[in-house]
């Protein structure tokens, strides 16, 4: 169990706390697009659809952030409230976005993974360049 | 002999606690993802995706808490031997940590002892920590020691039974309301399996905090004693810490004793804190470190 641990950690160890966050909340997002579109399957939807979804699961895997990186990992939940309800909403929605266009609900998780590692990239270097990465080094 | 420079000397990535944590989840986000989509067991509409969604989120809380009991309860982590002597700075009990110790007991820390060591073990720290701890006094080297403490790993026990307690509970609960919520419409249905998330999450997350508190409770803390007679440990006291020497992740790969084995009291300083290493540079002659010749 140790040693599966410790794998996984060995894979995330080069990303940045902001990446880290979008990790969660794009995986999330990716998995509920891909479970959600399983239920429905075929549903087309608008794009003011398709926002409305994105900001819904931006939302609750912003909460998740807030469980897991706030109180689980003792960052706070005030110092990362604003920076993590960004990353995750900016997250969930490129990831339900993509994963329209995609039709691969398969990779839908993988997917919104690989987007919050980017979009929490990009955050924290905009961080550092505004507030001198208070949050990037939180 | 160089003083090391307190701080940070060698700048380290996200600990290794964090990056655990967080790739669990994705990692689970991820694999239940992939396996749902090619999942052909279940006809569309129906109230079992909604409830599978929130069995797997409520999997990643109970995984992570998981992590926190393997990590606490591994009482023989790998490092190298050390031996190191000082004094007494700091005492920080399990569960004292931080605010978040009360309420969240299985993420707690060990007891941790920092100790103002002698100059005579500086090449040790210079050579092998990312990050040096230091005292007020006059930025005098410290040297975090944890003591195992039965209760932490008691509490992360107790903790993963009630995350899956509260998963299984919590679902039950999901169950009736996402029945309630039902699935007329497409928005509704993915109100529905949100709710059923969150219900799940919350009930591993109450379960957990539940479980530790039962875990800690049930478990006596003998706190920091010294070797043989049992002494508590004071701040202020002389000490030799012998046990394993590591990197640790969680505090900026700084050189720790995680754990120490063997605690030597040699006495009490009649300074008071903060304390410089001159203290036991001069009043602690000789120390139990073995010597080395050569």
């Amino acid at each position: 169990m140790g040693a599966i641990f410790r794998f996984i950690g060995a894979v995330f160890s080069r990303l940045s706390i902001c990446s880290l966050v979008g990790v969660i909340a794009g995986s999330f997002a990716g998995f509920v697009f891909a479970i959600f579109e399983k239920d429905h399957p075929g549903l087309s939807l608008s794009t003011q659809q398709l926002f409305a979804v994105g900001l819904l699961l931006g939302v609750t895997g912003f909460l998740l952030v807030l469980y897991f990186v706030g109180l689980l990992l003792r960052y706070g939940v005030g110092p990362i409230f604003w920076p993590a309800l960004v990353n995750s909403l900016l997250t969930a929605l490129l990831t339900v976005f993509f994963a329209y266009w995609l039709k691969m609900p398969a990779l839908y998780a993988v997917a919104g993974l690989l987007i919050g590692v980017v979009v929490g990239a990009l955050l924290c270097r905009l961080c550092r360049s505004i507030d001198g990465g208070r949050y990037a080094k939180a | 002999m160089p003083r090391p420079s307190c701080g940070i000397n060698i700048p380290g990535g996200t600990s290794s606690t964090v990056t655990i944590v967080v790739g669990t989840v994705g990692t689970v986000f991820s694999i239940a993802g992939s396996a749902a989509s090619v999942w052909e067991g279940v006809a569309a509409g129906s109230t079992t995706f909604p409830l599978l969604a929130a069995a797997v989120a409520g999997i990643a809380v109970f995984v992570t808490v998981i992590y926190f009991a393997v990590e606490r309860c591994n009482q023989n982590p790998s490092g190298e031997s050390g031996c190191m002597a000082g004094v007494i700075e700091i005492i920080t009990p399990a569960f004292t940590g931080s605010t978040l110790d009360n309420g969240l007991p299985f993420t707690s820390q060990h007891d941790r002892v920092d100790v103002v060591v002698k100059k005579d073990y500086w090449d040790l720290i210079d050579a092998q920590s990312d990050f040096v701890f230091c005292s007020q006094a006059d930025q005098s080297p410290m040297v975090p020691c944890f003591y195992y403490n039965p209760a932490v790993c008691n509490a992360g026990i107790g903790g993963s039974i009630g995350a899956g307690v509260g998963v299984v509970g919590g679902l039950l609960i999901a169950a009736a309301v996402v029945a309630a919520i039902g699935c007329a419409t497409w928005i509704l249905c993915l109100v529905a399996l949100i709710v059923a998330i969150l219900i799940v999450v919350a009930a591993a997350i109450i379960g957990a905090m539940t479980g530790g508190q039962i875990g800690r409770a049930a478990t006596s803390q003998p706190g920091p004693t010294a070797t043989g007679n049992q002494q508590s440990l004071q701040v202020g006291d002389y000490v030799t810490e012998q046990g394993t020497l590591v990197k640790y992740g969680d505090l900026d790969n700084a050189l720790v004793f995680y754990f120490v084995k063997t605690t030597t009291l040699h006495g009490h300083s009649f300074n008071s804190p903060s304390y410089s290493h001159t203290d036991p540079d001069q009043n602690l002659i000789p120390d139990a470190c073995p010597v080395i010749i050569g």
